[in-house]
């Protein structure tokens, strides 16, 4: 059907205007004074030399990748059984345990935060790296679920009933031939889990002290109180960290065939 | 039998469930519970059925302040859904329907918006719109207006952040939902004589209900939910029920009243959710 020439045009302005924000707070990022203006007042990598210097954002980054890793990689592992089961389950495990598991989804950010610092204040239970893991995995939960279901339901039935004829035992089967075939999607599921954990502020900001604090949350506690080019550089930082992410899981996850 | 081709026993099903059900239920249902506990007044360390009390929800209704920031929470919702909507949808038409090799590429453009992080796009927009930002100084230098705009804190800037936000969200099931409609009942409906517009009423539009009703539904839950954005980019005055959750806790130490209105969130959330379940009917649109 010929579109002409509006619809393409609309496209492309909305398209910019969703990345016009990003390319800004690139460019701030790289001004040498001390605020936020506009125009930048030059060029220079000042903030992000400053950046590695301040000890709560270095702290923050390697803080937030060992969180992101570890809830995305333990939401992964509990997930792909749960995937499983539910492509094998009955009718109880299909309308209500897998709308449970991806309730999270829908509960409000803050509000889950709010529920867990509550929570592990009555465990007797210091707040930790692994208050924000066990918090951030619920969240990967979903992300992981959804996609490897999908995958799981494209998968034709005689790939595993070959692998059982010929020999190989359940885990063999789900070893060399379930796990191939899911790989590319649990890997983005993954990579969107671990995304999510990179930037997620609400979840974290209830949860997170001087010892356990996040790259978003030490970020969002900065942008509270100061309006520097600081703020520009280091979230110009995140995103690159993020980009990365996603580039290195579509190499690991092999091209997607989803 | 399933898509894995094996049988899985019960015994196994159960298994395999075991561990994802006791992270979901330590990580999220007892944590909620304890909310729902402690917004009846019962302090969960030393339990008893003496401290059970309604104050707290009788505070709420009684107030007409809370009364009012729930109300702008709705209508918050539902005013960024439809701007969103109404922006997106030409969008998601076009996504579906191009042949393009660009598309792929506006794929990962309407994707940013979910993997830069909200801190990313709260700062752009205070950029834009502050009073040494991007509009101002555009506004000032060419001479349009002599004194810089207030343009940054308050509805607009919030509304005009939680639609970029948001936007993925929306466009996703719009797209996946044209994709399902033939584009010979466009064609068919052209030949009859109906011009672009009434194909677009008559059958686009009644077409694409369902998509456009899922993404609206999750962006006004994603709404009514936002807290960084709408404290950074609204300022003072601007009190939307997750900011009043947070004063609640970092200004007034109201544990209980926090409770209350988180319960009162999660409530709205569960409404939105169940609806969305009637409407996906099984169909997963994102």
């Amino acid at each position: 059907m010929r579109t002409g020439w509006g619809l393409p045009l609309y496209a492309t302005f909305i398209g910019f205007l969703l990345l016009f924000p990003l390319a800004i707070v690139v460019a701030v990022s790289f001004d040498p004074g001390v605020y936020i203006r506009f125009p930048v007042t030059g060029f220079s990598p000042r903030w992000y030399v400053r950046m590695w210097a301040d000890e709560t954002i270095v702290l923050s980054i390697v803080n937030s990748l060992i969180v992101g890793f570890s809830s995305s990689l333990i939401g992964a592992i509990v997930a792909i059984p749960a995937a499983l089961a539910v492509t094998h389950g009955g009718r109880f495990v299909k309308a209500a345990v897998y709308p449970f598991l991806l309730s999270p989804f829908a509960m409000p950010w803050l509000v889950y935060g709010l529920g867990i610092l509550f929570f592990w204040g009555l465990t007797g239970l210091r707040l930790s790296l692994w208050t924000l893991i066990v918090g951030h995995t619920v969240l990967a939960i979903p992300y992981v679920l959804r996609v490897t279901l999908a995958v799981l339901r494209s998968m034709p039935p005689n790939l595993v009933r070959a692998a059982r004829v010929a020999g190989a035992s359940p885990w063999q089967a789900f070893r060399y031939v379930t796990l191939p075939y899911i790989r590319s999607g649990v890997t983005a599921g993954v990579s969107f889990a671990l995304v999510v954990s990179l930037t997620n502020i609400p979840v974290s900001l209830f949860l997170t002290t001087a010892d356990n604090i996040t790259l978003p949350v030490a970020i969002f506690n900065y942008m509270i109180n100061n309006f520097e080019p600081l703020v520009a550089a280091v979230s110009a930082v995140q995103v690159l960290m993020i980009g990365v992410i996603i580039y290195a899981a579509r190499i690991v996850g092999g091209v997607d065939r989803a | 039998m399933g898509a894995g081709g094996i049988a899985i026993g019960r015994r196994g099903i159960t298994i395999l469930l075991l561990p994802v059900v006791a992270i979901v239920t330590a990580g999220y249902v007892l944590p909620g519970l304890v909310l729902l506990v402690m917004s009846f007044g019962v302090v969960p360390t030393r339990p008893s059925w003496a401290q059970f009390t309604l104050e707290h929800y009788e505070r709420l209704l009684g107030d007409v302040y809370y009364a009012r920031i729930i109300g702008y929470t709705l209508f918050f919702g539902l005013i960024v859904a439809t701007i969103t909507a109404l922006i997106a949808f030409p969008v998601g038409y076009y996504l579906a329907r191009s042949r393009s090799r660009l598309t792929s590429l506006y794929a990962v453009v309407t994707f940013t918006p979910l993997a830069v992080g909200m801190n990313m796009l709260t700062l752009g927009w205070m950029v834009i719109l502050s009073r040494t930002g991007f509009v101002n100084s555009l506004l000032t230098g060419t001479g349009i207006v002599t004194e810089p705009l207030h343009l940054l804190y308050g509805w607009g800037a919030v509304i005009v952040g939680m639609v970029h936000v948001t936007f993925t969200f929306m466009v996703l099931p719009i797209e996946a939902v044209v994709r399902q409609i033939d584009p010979a009942l466009e064609k068919a409906a052209r030949t009859l004589g109906a011009g672009p517009l009434r194909t677009f009423w008559e059958v686009v539009l009644p077409l694409s209900l369902q998509g456009i009703a899922a993404g609206f539904l999750i962006v006004f839950l994603q709404v009514c939910g936002a807290f960084v954005l709408p404290l950074l980019l609204g300022g003072q005055g601007f009190t939307v029920v997750p900011i009043a959750i947070w004063e609640q806790i970092t200004v007034s130490s109201d544990r209980p009243f926090a409770s209350v209105l988180s319960v009162t969130l999660i409530l709205v959330s569960l409404i939105v959710m169940m609806l969305q379940l009637r409407i996906a009917r099984g169909k997963d649109l994102v």
